[in-house]
């Protein structure tokens, strides 16, 4: 399993994380020797084992009523940035054109 | 060839995908309240602001909202289903994924029952999962220039995701099903369903083929339709642009459009959303949900009647015709409001016609739910009385109704107080008859010289000089004495 | 800490005298050539106010809370609602959390004083403390040395006596481990025991809090203390929480005692197989019946940890997006420019490095090759202790870490060399079981711990056998190091 530099740079898009030319060359170096070195897991005989998954026990489900963990600061004061009670977000045209009005996108 | 390819009937493969909020006091993974239109970022805690450490726990109520749903779609609820986190990056999305379900889904199958013209015969369309989840926040992109601004409040809000099988087959059945779907989920009261506000949202995969064709061919998603007639116009249009790259010999690229309800086009969302790769695990955070047989059980017995059900059986015990159990049974509130006169007037068919056709009219008139009008259905039973028992006209009787809305007077009353009681003393009707006719001897003339038409229009005359209060009856027997004279 | 209790209660010692003479030994181990740097930030007025309060219901003779006036230190990752949580990253540097762990309200509930936060792997992610914003934290013993991690700030100001006990959090060992490597005990309880609200996450699945103390006993108290069922944590059990300190004596006598031979490579450290083994025989001499057992999957433990706990890690870091709190990129001018950039600033390398190795592992096309093999492994692993549970093994003992505390910067660059300190630590929590470290000698000067393991919810029995091994070896090399 190689990881190639152009892949390094597809994920890096999905982990939404900018490198340097510097960190991309190391980040490819890097991931390609934990990767070869994860390679020992292919050893074990997986056969017919299920994957860990959630956990079965579940607690007490939670009734619906509103009361939250209230919060003891005011969010302005934890926010980068803050405008008459939004957050607010640099908005460039040729970047973020497709933000439709209003998310749909779930 | 191409020739009798291009004269091909085409139709359209539609599924959709509909959201619903379901109508909860909290969110599905925490105690904030929810309400729409509380001032921006006022109704959220550690846990829908995404903060790091804090961690979803499940809403029941939630849960057992989508159970009823799920079992009135006659859809297979799970006993044990799995949340999932889908990863995207998105301003109003504050963990950097949602929490959903994915290959273990809450329920899976299951189907709605479309009419057809003929009342017993029916369009079965399959759905095929039904999942919760939560809302994202509102990224608002016109609210400060040259900025996103973005309200959590929304955030966390449990949602109902239903997705369909690709069975409609034209942009005016997709809207029946989501009609018939709000139906539903409105009488089980697990949602608003309301698309202004948001509280019902659908996004729909179109593609087209030769009419007949099994083929699935490439689709395309259209989003962001935020109305019923929205949604059969993007649909249609989608479909004829398809249709004519398909004509055109062109193939269709799979993407997604937008739907701009402003200038009633679609455009497609730029490519990047193509490579959305959402990279689904399982939520560590939460357990599996478990769901016991007891639970379904007593799900299954909250189940209400159904609106085709409750039709059908209008049609049976009250012997009503098939258009008049439909709107009857349109809300679960109308039907009830409809069985509640029925059950006091003891005279269905007149119940029937008097809240279908005045009842409503005047709720629609006001741009109100029936329920909002203020008058009890005993009251309005007790008005049908006295028509039928002759004490008040028709026509009298309307206006009666309209002063009682919001009043909580009874028919009586406003009778009394208004004066409105009907006069059927032949004395005083002998009088305005007379008086009618002399002031229109023309008229008289020709009634006696055979114009026997002319009657509605006596009838007309009496009853605006007795301000509708003349007994139909009576003025027609007095009419007709004093007109057939000298004949 | 008994002790101290006592003298806090006969009012021999003051709370607020206490706390004074803590900021000033934490201020002292800063102020050196090579500074311990355990902590990076420490309590203000608030924390002064709690100290006179706690003062004056002394003095009034009310009832106070079992951990009442003790100083602790708590890992920079669990949020206290007064201080600044870090999580040792610059993406988080200034962040301090309108909200309050479970855990630090069930600790100041007790009466406990959090005088401060200690230093951490950025984000837990790491084995020696070298991976942090504020920089490396040294161990006490010897200030060349890492005092492991990613717990290293809590061990370190145990180890250095400049706290009574601490929290850390044990993802794969990163309690465990410092434990081992600054001469301390540190356990991690069963996955549910202890509440993770308030906990900066970043392997959901494999993530526990746990109490970093200088005995056994100690750890018990603060465990009674945090463990318990949590309305605001899903994965908690709700399970009954019995009172570990009054188990802790009974001795060993026909426990069972099972020594995994995976655990024992030839490679491993002559010194620390020695010391292992002497520990065995106390165990066994002290009544315990001792047998070899085979854990068979131990040698895939690392890789499958690291692709289970890497796709947790790279969805649980997602929020630190620059849009809510913590950093933004100064001058980022898109949405899209926010996240790259701040995210790109405000991580370390190895935080980038598992971030993109496990958006890789959950990525289209390659789930199952690499997250789905992690947790099939991990079951697989889960079922090599269960089924020596039910051959009536009732604890497993092992080394805690295969070396002792390495100099710092010696791993910085090897990745995989760095993984492999966790080597015995992070079975315990891929199969979810409880494990306790305990220091069982030193090698060159050096403090090795050795580590027990116990069926689910059985900190009990853990504990016991812990309790009595540490006993039995009373005097011999449990001095604290400043």
């Amino acid at each position: 399993m190689r990881i190639s530099r152009s892949e390094l740079e597809r994920i890096a898009e999905l982990a939404s994380l900018e490198l340097s030319e510097e960190e991309a060359e190391r980040l490819t170096r890097d991931c390609q020797a934990i990767l070869e070195y994860f390679e020992i897991v292919r050893g074990a005989d997986t056969g017919d084992a299920a994957p860990a998954g959630p956990l079965e026990h579940a607690g007490p489900p939670r009734e619906d009523s509103a009361d939250c963990d209230p919060l003891r600061r005011r969010l302005d004061e934890i926010a980068p940035a803050w405008r008459e009670g939004y957050f607010v977000l640099p908005r460039l045209p040729a970047m973020d054109a497709d933000i439709p009005a209003e998310s749909d996108d779930v | 060839m191409f020739a009798s390819r291009k004269s091909l009937d085409y139709e359209s493969v539609i599924g959709l995908e509909i959201h619903v909020q379901l109508k909860t006091r909290s969110k599905m993974f925490c105690g904030c309240r929810v309400e729409f239109g509380a001032p921006p970022n006022t109704l959220v805690c550690p846990v829908c602001l995404g903060l790091p450490g804090a961690l979803p726990v499940v809403n029941e109520r939630a849960v057992e909202l989508a159970v009823l749903a799920a079992l009135a779609l006659s859809s297979q609820v799970n006993l044990r289903s799995v949340f999932a986190r889908k990863n995207y990056f998105y301003p109003d999305l504050p963990k950097g994924y949602q929490i959903s379900q994915y290959d273990r889904p809450l329920a899976t199958g299951g189907w709605l029952d479309l009419p057809g013209e003929d009342e017993r015969e029916s369009t079965r369309l399959r759905i095929r999962r039904l999942h919760v989840e939560e809302d994202s926040g509102k990224s608002l992109h016109d609210r400060f220039p040259g900025q996103t601004a973005i309200d959590l409040n929304r955030a966390g809000v449990p949602l109902l995701e239903i997705v369909t099988e690709p069975d409609l087959r034209s942009p005016a059945q997709a809207r029946a099903f989501l009609g018939g779907l709000k139906q539903i989920l409105e009488y089980l009261e697990v949602s608003d369903c309301n698309m202004e506000e948001g509280s019902l949202r659908v996004d729909a995969n179109v593609s087209v083929r030769p009419a007949g064709s099994e083929e699935l061919p490439t689709k395309t998603e259209v989003k962001n339709m935020n109305s019923f007639s929205q949604l059969e116009k993007a649909l249609e249009h989608e479909a004829a642009r398809h249709k004519a790259i398909l004509m055109s010999g062109g193939e269709i690229e799979r993407q997604t459009m937008l739907w701009d309800p402003a200038r009633s086009q679609a455009r497609p969302m730029r490519g990047k959303e193509e490579v959305h790769d959402y990279r689904y695990f399982p939520e560590p955070d939460l357990p599996a949900l478990q769901l016991s047989d007891e639970v379904i059980a007593r799900a299954t017995a909250r189940l209400p009647e159904l609106p085709r059900e409750k039709a059908l059986r209008f049609m049976t015990e009250y012997n009503l015709p098939a258009y008049d159990a439909e709107v009857l049974s349109a809300t679960r509130e109308l039907a009830d409001y409809f069985e509640a006169v029925a059950r006091v007037t003891a005279n269905p068919k007149l119940a029937s016609n008097w809240v279908m056709v005045e009842v409503l009219a005047v709720a629609n008139e006001l741009g109100v739910r029936i329920g909002e009008l203020g008058i009890e259905p005993a009251r309005v039973a007790g008005l049908i009385t006295m028509v039928s028992g002759g004490t008040l006209s028709h026509g009298l009787a309307r206006q009666v109704l309209r002063e009682m809305v919001g009043s909580g007077k009874t028919a009586e009353q406003v009778i009394e107080e208004e004066n409105l009681s009907q006069v059927s003393d032949s004395a005083t009707i002998e009088g305005w008859v007379a008086e009618v006719m002399a002031g229109n001897p023309r008229e008289v003339e020709r009634y006696r010289s055979g114009e026997d038409k002319l009657l509605a229009f006596f009838i007309g005359q009496v009853m605006r000089k007795s301000q509708g209060k003349a007994d139909p009856d009576r003025l027609r027997e007095v009419l007709r004495e004093a007109l057939g004279e000298n004949r | 800490m008994e002790e101290l209790h006592e003298r806090l209660r006969s009012r021999a010692v003051r709370a607020e005298d206490l706390l004074q003479a803590t900021m000033k030994a934490i201020a002292e181990s800063d102020a050196q050539d090579a500074p311990l740097n355990a902590f990076i930030s420490l309590g203000g007025e608030e924390l002064a106010g709690q100290a006179a309060a706690l003062d004056r219901a002394l003095d009034n003779g009310d009832e106070v809370g079992p951990l009442a006036g003790i100083p602790i230190a708590v890992k920079d990752n669990i949020c206290t609602g007064d201080m600044p949580t870090t999580c040792g990253s610059r993406i988080l540097e200034k962040f301090v959390a309108p909200y309050e762990a479970t855990v630090i309200r069930r600790l100041r509930a007790a009466g406990a004083l959090i005088v401060g936060k200690t230093n951490l792997d950025e984000f837990a992610m790491g084995s020696s403390t070298e991976n942090s914003a504020f920089g490396p934290t040294r161990n006490p013993w010897n200030r060349e040395r890492v005092p492991g991690g990613s717990s290293g700030g809590s061990a370190a100001a145990v180890a250095a006596d400049l706290v009574t006990l601490a929290l850390g959090s044990d993802t794969g060992g990163s309690v465990r481990q410092p434990a081992s490597f600054c001469g301390v005990v540190g356990l991690k309880p069963t996955y549910g025991r202890v509440s993770r609200y308030g906990l900066m996450a970043f392997a959901s699945s494999l993530d526990q809090i746990g109490p970093l103390a200088r005995t056994v006993k100690d750890a018990a108290s603060m465990l009674n203390v945090i463990a318990g069922g949590d309305h605001f944590d899903s994965t908690t059990a709700h399970v009954p929480v019995p009172d570990f300190t009054g188990l802790l004596e009974g001795g060993v006598e026909g426990l069972v005692v099972g020594v995994p031979r995976e655990y024992f490579p030839n490679d491993l450290d002559s010194g620390i197989a020695a010391l292992c083994e002497t520990a065995v025989e106390r165990l066994e001499r002290m009544g315990a019946e001792v047998r070899e057992i085979s854990l068979p999957n131990t040698v895939y433990a690392v890789p499958a940890y690291y692709l289970v706990a890497n796709a947790e890690a790279s969805s649980n870091l997602a929020r630190y997006d620059g849009v809510r709190y913590g950093l933004r990129a100064p001058g980022a001018r898109s949405t899209a420019a926010v996240y790259r950039e701040t995210r790109g600033m405000g991580f370390g390398s190895e935080v980038k490095r598992r971030i993109m190795l496990g958006t890789y592992g959950l990525s289209a096309g390659y789930y199952d090759e690499y997250y789905g093999c992690g947790q099939r492994v991990r079951r697989m692993i889960a079922d090599d202790f269960e089924r020596a549970f039910a051959k009536g093994v009732d604890v497993v003992f092992t080394p805690t870490a295969p070396t002792v505390a390495f100099r710092l910067g010696e791993r910085v660059d090897d990745p995989v060399q760095m993984y492999l300190s966790d080597v015995f630590t992070v079975t315990a929590n891929l199969a979810r079981t409880p494990a306790i470290s305990i220091p069982i000698g030193r090698v060159e000067g050096l403090p090795v711990g050795g580590q027990f393991v116990a069926r689910h919810f059985e900190e009990s029995t853990m504990l016991r056998a812990a309790y009595t091994l540490e006993a039995s070896m009373a005097g011999e090399s449990l001095e604290s190091r400043a």
